[in-house]
């Protein structure tokens, strides 16, 4: 046996461990640079998870219910993504949706929606990381407010549950990134790619018209800047040039789904004119006594909650303002302009009534926090440690007010799923019902288009089921045609809701008294009761047709009234 | 001067006033400039346009689709279609990928080594003109305008020796001392290529470039090639300066001109350049190397874009083409039935280049490998064919949103509607968008405006390319001449 000197085995030992050290050398950079692969499975992952316990949201599976019907329709039409919502995130998540028919939980778990989220969350972080770097900041730095920005409360969660707000977002700082270059460089290959990335977002989000107008502002800021001491004359063109590259791929996209709506659905803009779009069930909730607070009280209200989400952005905001007056060379205003105007187009909404009083419309507040920091640190030696504790307290004062049902009505089931409660009572999706009605239409095996519903109330419905092609909804081609002979196209079953719903539901529109079996040729078939967010109920009739029915032949006598009064019900 | 112009003239009279070769050059040059080519390959020369096995084939699928349209007129109507629309997704994707390469690259040459002046070599300049009595005011000053020692400055005027319009004005007029007048022996093809082949014959310059008549070039341009040729690798052979147009605000024709003309040289050649892709020379100032050009056989006296082919050989034989970051002003055409006229010669001549590098398809490929033959093919061969192609997709368009017969619904697939559709806006609005870039690139911002409404350019486009069609099969090698001098003097 040899025995090796204390030397010589020291040696081998040292030798060893820089091999081992190599190894793990090895292993930390492929972990850093697959970093987007990680952030993808946190996202995928936790959204299994959060629908596991039945953490959702409606508006994601009513998306998720068009791309389902698309990818297993009998005849598929990519017309039924519906006009209501933009083509993002729907048809992304029909690939996805495909494999739905293999694989259920693709569908009935939203899985195919969260990738697409979490696709466009990697998109976010990456051009964000990508802003960062090009504006100087330090390796550490950088490293530090992607973290926060991947693991925000808000952002986390909205990347992986399929809903519009993360794809809106990665949009948008994308073009950030490419505006922030082009106010360095002022090639327009970046203004292009700025305004080009804004204008897709239009096609997720219509809040994307007034990121474009702050993307305007930037250019006209910018151009005068560079311009000045010139004569109008001697502007012009320049101003012509680059404000044509700021405006035409908005226009472009806006432009040709207006066109294509009108064209395919009459309607032009469905997400403000159509039953199921954001206007009509906005006047609806305004009647209800939760909204009819007045407009001071829900300015109070609305700049409370800002201030619950994102306390520091009002310092961050006034403070950076002021820097980038006395040190405008230096400092960059896309961010600002950006996610800035739409911000205060979604608070002006909220403070009016227009939008719904819903926490992820602060979403931007979070990220304008991020960008502030950054032009704090290119201005400031300190600026970095404030960026970061800014981020960092974002994300606790995001999670706070997560927490409180008041402000966070639709995150709360996360919250309490993330805290260990029992989630699903308060999820915005509850599923059971749905699931079982969906399984109770399963069980016909009724041919295509034989179920007349809607994909925003009939959603969560068409998603749990495995024939998705038998509900006929206002996303088809023919459905004015369907709804006003349902018996002749061969429709068996309609769903009805309460009339004091209004016409949200467009069933509700021709046969307004059908919920209270007013409607000859029609038969009660099953009833199913929904409960939902804080102890919210919603009933659901079944009713099947036995004969032929129309619009026209609605009784409106005393027994059945036309239409129920809203607050009756 | 109008004395002597009514006094019939012959050979000996021209003579005495420009002294010409001895007689036996001047045959061997003339014999030279029609057939230099065909010497060294028969096959590249545009004497006829379809060799037999293309017309063959062409013919063939034309008897198939109009059969096929007669039998099955919604299954072959649907394929034609949809075969469009994913011809015009290939082009604007390839279009795409050269204006944004383009876009992005530098203006300037790099490292470019400064060349004393007494080490400027001989430049010749070839100036070919016909039916241009207006020439000799231009001539001068183009000479005068010159930045170039003039000792070691040729310019060589090639006139038809029956031209007697154009050499009666130069009768009398006592010309800069590097001006040459050549007198072209008459004969066919009467083409510019011809005339500039026999002008290479006597050419004594290091490097050799061609303006036209009226054109203006920036007076640095000729120091500036001999410094990039200079400080280039052995295998740059030809040197493209930007065209650029004089009276652009003459009448919207000219601006839309501008801009299309400022989008070639100022994006697409550049994105060319990068992507190692055939660069088509334009008509005037291409600076080559002499003893190369020579080699090569000269110009394709039978082609009517020869700058073109010459810059596809160029490429076959493993020479590049970079593209010269100096102007030469030109007249833009400002007549629309002019316009047509030489747009309609351009678009023929591209076609017969495509044509003519295809007869022997492997030979291409061997020579210029896939990128290359995919470059010619987007470049030269589908930029006319498409512009011909585009009325007929208009009017498919058209039929398309004012309704189809039911019988032909079929024809237009679901597929075809979405992606054709897209392709019409979101096609049109790109091309309108990079021509936007590319006019604050070359500092032209103030023919934005003219850029949103360049479709209409497109219309003229699509009949001048309709009618080379025409022309291509009827008459190939007849030269549509271009009237020049319709400058409004005002807009100069």
């Amino acid at each position: 046996m040899t025995v090796l000197s204390p030397a010589r085995s020291s040696l081998r030992m040292v030798s060893v461990l820089d091999a081992l050290l190599a190894i793990l050398d090895r292993v930390r950079v492929l972990i850093i640079r697959l970093w987007p692969a990680w952030l993808f499975s946190a996202y995928f992952f936790g959204g299994w998870w959060f629908a596991s316990k039945g953490d959702g949201i409606q508006d994601a599976y009513s998306r998720i219910a068009s791309a389902w019907q698309i990818a297993a329709g009998f005849e598929p039409h990519l017309t039924e993504i519906g006009f209501v919502w933009g083509p993002i995130p729907v048809v992304p998540e029909i690939p996805f949706a495909i494999i739905g028919r293999y694989w259920a939980p693709m569908i009935t778990m939203g899985l195919c929606a969260t990738i697409v989220t979490a696709g466009f969350g990697i998109l976010m972080v990456y051009q964000a990381k990508m802003l960062f770097t090009e504006r100087g900041l330090r390796p550490a730095t950088v490293t530090a407010l992607c973290w926060l920005m991947a693991f925000n409360p808000m952002l986390f969660i909205y990347s992986s549950n399929g809903m519009s707000e993360i794809p809106y977002i990665a949009l948008l700082m994308a073009g950030i990134r490419y505006l922030s270059r082009w106010e360095t460089s002022r090639a327009t290959l970046d203004l292009a790619a700025a305004s080009m990335l804004v204008g897709l977002a239009t096609w997720d989000r219509y809040e994307a018209l007034v990121a474009m107008v702050g993307l305007v502002s930037v250019v006209i800021l910018v151009l005068l800047h560079d311009t000045r001491g010139q004569s109008w004359r001697e502007r012009r063109g320049l101003f012509e040039a680059n404000l044509i590259i700021a405006v035409m791929p908005t226009l472009m996209f806006f432009g040709t789904f207006i066109l294509f709506s009108w064209t395919l659905t009459g309607q032009p803009l469905a997400q403000f004119t159509s039953q199921q779009g954001n206007n009509v069930q906005i006047l609806a909730l305004l009647r209800s006594q939760h909204y009819s607070a007045t407009a001071t009280t829900r300015a109070i209200n609305i700049s409370s909650e800002l201030l619950h989400i994102a306390p520091v952005l009002p310092f961050l905001f006034f403070f950076v303002l002021g820097l980038i007056w006395t040190e405008r060379s230096k400092l960059r205003i896309s961010g600002l302009a950006i996610f800035g105007l739409p911000l205060i187009f979604d608070l002006y909404g909220l403070t009016s009534g227009i939008q719904f009083d819903f926490m992820r419309y602060y979403i931007q507040a979070i990220m304008l926090v991020f960008c502030l920091g950054v032009e704090l640190t290119v201005a400031r030696r300190w600026g970095a440690t404030v960026a970061v504790a800014a981020a960092a307290i974002t994300a606790l004062t995001v999670w706070t007010s997560m927490g409180n049902p008041n402000i966070g009505s639709l995150e709360y089931s996360y919250y309490v799923t993330l805290t260990g409660g029992e989630g699903h009572y308060y999820s915005d999706a509850q599923l059971d019902t749905p699931h079982v009605m969906a399984q109770w239409f399963d069980r016909l095996s009724l041919p295509p288009d034989s179920v007349l519903t809607d994909p925003t109330f009939g959603g969560l419905m068409i998603t749990q089921s495995r024939r998705p092609y038998q509900f006929a909804t206002s996303n088809d081609r023919n459905f004015l045609d369907v709804v006003n002979a349902p018996y002749k196209h061969h429709v068996r079953y309609v769903i009805t809701v309460p009339s004091s719903l209004g016409t949200i539901y467009p069933i509700s529109a021709y046969f307004p008294t059908m919920f209270n079996g007013c409607v000859p040729n029609t038969q009660l078939a099953a009833q199913f009761v929904l409960h939902g967010l804080q102890g919210f109920r919603r009933t659901y009739r079944v009713y099947k047709i036995t004969g032929p029915i129309s619009p026209s032949g609605v009784k409106a006598d005393e027994k059945c009234l036309y239409p129920t009064p809203p607050n009756t019900h | 001067m109008s004395e002597i112009a009514n006094v019939p003239k012959s050979y000996d009279f021209y003579n005495s006033h420009f002294p010409q070769p001895p007689q036996e050059e001047r045959e061997r040059a003339a014999q030279i400039a029609i057939d230099g080519l065909a010497g060294l390959d028969k096959e590249l020369m545009a004497t006829y346009a379809f060799s037999p096995w293309q017309r063959n084939f062409w013919i063939t699928v034309a008897i198939l689709v109009v059969a096929g349209f007669a039998i099955w007129p919604v299954q072959v109507g649907s394929s034609l279609v949809g075969f469009l629309v994913v011809l015009y997704g290939l082009t604007l994707y390839s279009r795409s990928r050269i204006t944004i390469m383009g876009l992005t690259s530098t203006a300037r040459n790099e490292n470019i080594l400064p060349v004393e002046i007494d080490d400027l070599p001989i430049y010749s300049i070839l100036m070919p003109a016909f039916d241009e009595p207006e020439v000799i005011r231009n001539l001068v000053r183009a000479v005068d305008a010159i930045d170039y020692p003039k000792e070691r400055l040729e310019l060589l005027l090639l006139l038809e020796e029956d031209d007697n319009s154009t050499i009666d004005s130069l009768i009398g007029v006592e010309l800069p001392t590097s001006v040459r007048v050549l007198l072209v022996p008459p004969s066919e093809p009467r083409t510019k290529p011809k005339a500039c082949n026999y002008g290479l014959q006597f050419a004594r310059g290091k490097y050799v470039t061609i303006f036209d008549a009226e054109d203006v070039p920036q007076p640095m341009q000729l120091r500036d090639a001999v410094e990039l040729f200079e400080s280039s690798p052995d295998d740059v052979a030809c040197l493209q300066a930007r065209l650029d147009y004089f009276n652009y605000t003459q009448n919207l024709l000219t601006r839309f001109f501008t801009v299309e003309y400022a989008t070639w040289f100022g994006c697409i050649l550049p994105g060319l350049q990068r992507l190692k892709m055939p660069i088509p020379l334009g008509g005037t100032s291409n600076h080559i190397k002499t003893n190369l050009l020579i080699d090569l056989g000269g110009w394709d006296p039978y082609n009517v874009t020869e700058d073109a082919d010459l810059g596809i050989r160029l490429v076959q034989r493993g020479y590049r083409t970079l593209v010269l970051d100096s102007v030469t002003f030109e007249e833009a055409n400002s007549d629309t039935v002019n316009w047509i006229r030489q747009r309609s010669r351009w678009y023929k001549g591209y076609l017969q280049t495509w044509l003519v590098h295809m007869r022997q398809p492997r030979a291409t490929l061997g020579h210029m490998g896939p990128r290359g033959v995919l470059g010619i093919t987007t470049v030269i061969g589908l930029t006319p064919a498409l512009a011909a192609v585009n009325l007929f997709a208009a009017f498919l368009t058209v039929l398309f949103f004012i309704g189809v017969p039911a019988s032909l619904t079929g024809i237009f697939p679901p597929w075809v509607v979405y992606v054709g559709s897209g392709m019409f806006f979101f096609g049109n609005a790109f091309v309108i968008l990079t021509s936007i870039m590319a006019m604050i690139r070359m500092k032209k911002e103030y023919l934005a405006l003219t850029c949103l409404v360049f479709p209409l350019y497109w219309l003229l486009m699509a009949v001048a390319a309709t009618k080379a069609v025409y022309q291509l099969i009827v008459r190939p090698s007849y030269w549509e001449k271009t009237q020049h001098g319709l400058t409004d003097e005002s807009a100069e």
